[in-house]
């Protein structure tokens, strides 16, 4: 049992060693961060954009966020882009939000090629 | 033994505190689901169990840990093969301890049908374990077959008013264990030339089990931002309920139930595991095992190789419109 622990351990070390040398070669899916606004939460004034920060690079083309109101129609400028000097920000510009909740959907393309999406809610406070 | 644990915890530690990076597969829609311990999961991947531990609980038999592997592989979007192999110590409650290498374990899953939408997928699955290759002292002599069906199901659906409830997901498993053969007979002579017969029966059971977990990076990233740092961020705290029944032999009815309930934390490339194993009742053991788990995603640490199969190479899986 002693050996073979001793074998399993170093291999153990040895994966999780590469795995971690790896980490800075390979990409892999793109997850959101964190976000401006945050997720779910209510801001005093309307924010000029959304933000989102990724784990991973993201291909410009195909990368994208759209805002949409309660009514559901569409608030953003049309202008979604991937952060030119940091390829893991994706943003776009809004117009003037009057007070509500609003609905951002993103959609992430991934340097390799894979493809994540989500979306969550914010608010602009009545006051 | 103990130093070894200790050493290993520190070490998965260490990394999680590494990195902030999270998850890498078993996507369903904007679902993520980690890989759990005791239940199987539904998803076919490309992916690697570096390490899977068992310490049992003490039962009527004694106890057993096992330490193993399994290597799974795509071979299309829907359809994946996979192999594993365990090295078992046992400590029979009347005999002395022993160990070895059990039999390897093959397996397919396959994709019945899949809803991103509902963060909804459907598997069908089949295990095999080929009897007699391990040493008989731990190994089976037998074979064992195993079809199955797996599904998992996030919460994502639920309305505005439970939306702090979005980020619970299940999973769960069924299968009928068929052995190949229903008893096996042994002859043997004692020492005072009298001949002894004995006949071990090898049941048909019923492993079932479900595993429910918190995704808090599903909170935080589609549900509400609560500010938790890594690698607090990338936890999934679960249980996972186990069950199996043997349907024939002197053994019927005799349903063994486990709870485990632990914590998965999910990297980039890396995904690490630690549960308790409890029996829920006197024909499951006496006292708590262990589960863990250090998993790695294969095909996004080396996309280049992994997601390679001999008609071309399996992109990813495209999100609803």
């Amino acid at each position: 049992m002693k050996p073979l622990g001793k074998r399993a351990l170093s291999s153990f070390f040895a994966l999780v060693l590469s795995g971690t040398v790896f980490q800075t070669l390979a990409q892999a899916h793109a997850f959101p961060v964190r976000s401006d606004p945050r997720v779910g939460w209510t801001v005093a004034l309307s924010p000029s954009k959304v933000t989102i920060w990724f784990d991973g690079e993201l291909e410009p083309a195909f990368s994208t966020i759209t805002v949409f109101n309660s009514a559901k129609q569409q608030v953003d400028k049309g202008n979604s882009r991937v952060n030119d000097p940091d390829a893991s920000v994706l943003e776009v510009d809004l117009t003037p939000l009057p007070p509500g909740t609003y609905h951002v959907f993103w959609k992430a393309l991934a340097k390799d090629t894979h493809v994540t999406q989500g979306d969550f809610t914010f608010a602009v406070d009545k006051k | 033994m103990k130093q070894c644990w200790v050493i290993i915890l520190g070490v998965l530690f260490g990394i999680s505190l590494l990195t902030n990076e999270t998850y890498g597969h078993g996507v369903i829609g904007k679902r993520f689901f980690p890989a759990t311990l005791v239940v199987d999961d539904p998803f076919v991947s490309d992916e690697l169990d570096l390490l899977k531990v068992n310490k049992g609980s003490k039962n009527a038999d004694g106890t057993e840990t096992s330490v193993g592997s399994e290597f799974s592989k795509r071979l299309t979007p829907d359809f994946d093969l996979s192999v594993g192999w365990q090295y078992l110590f046992q400590q029979p409650t009347d005999g002395r301890p022993t160990s070895g290498a059990g039999n390897p374990e093959f397996g397919f899953k396959y994709v019945l049908a899949r809803s991103p939408e509902h963060e909804f997928i459907f598997t069908t699955g089949f295990d095999a374990e080929v009897g007699g290759i391990g040493p008989a002292r731990v190994a089976e002599r037998i074979s064992t077959f195993a079809p199955g069906l797996l599904f998992g199901k996030g919460l994502g659906d639920l309305p505005d008013s439970l939306q702090y409830l979005r980020p619970f997901a299940i999973n769960a498993q069924l299968q009928v264990n068929i052995p190949s053969r229903r008893r096996t007979f042994t002859t043997t002579f004692t020492e005072d030339g009298d001949i002894e017969k004995d006949t071990e029966h090898h049941p048909t059971t019923i492993p079932f089990g479900f595993a429910i977990n918190y995704s808090i990076p599903y909170l935080q990233s589609f549900v509400k931002d609560v500010g938790l740092p890594a690698p607090l961020a990338n936890l999934f705290p679960i249980v996972e309920f186990n069950f199996e029944t043997p349907v024939s032999g002197p053994g019927k009815k005799l349903t063994t139930a486990f709870v485990n309930p632990g914590i998965i934390w999910v990297g980039k490339y890396v995904e690490l595991g630690l549960e308790a194993q409890l029996p829920m009742n006197k024909v499951s053991g006496k006292n708590a095992g262990i589960n863990a788990l250090v998993h790695i995603f294969i095909d996004d640490l080396l996309p280049n190789i992994f997601t390679w199969t001999p008609w071309g190479v399996i992109g990813p899986t495209p999100p609803p419109k």
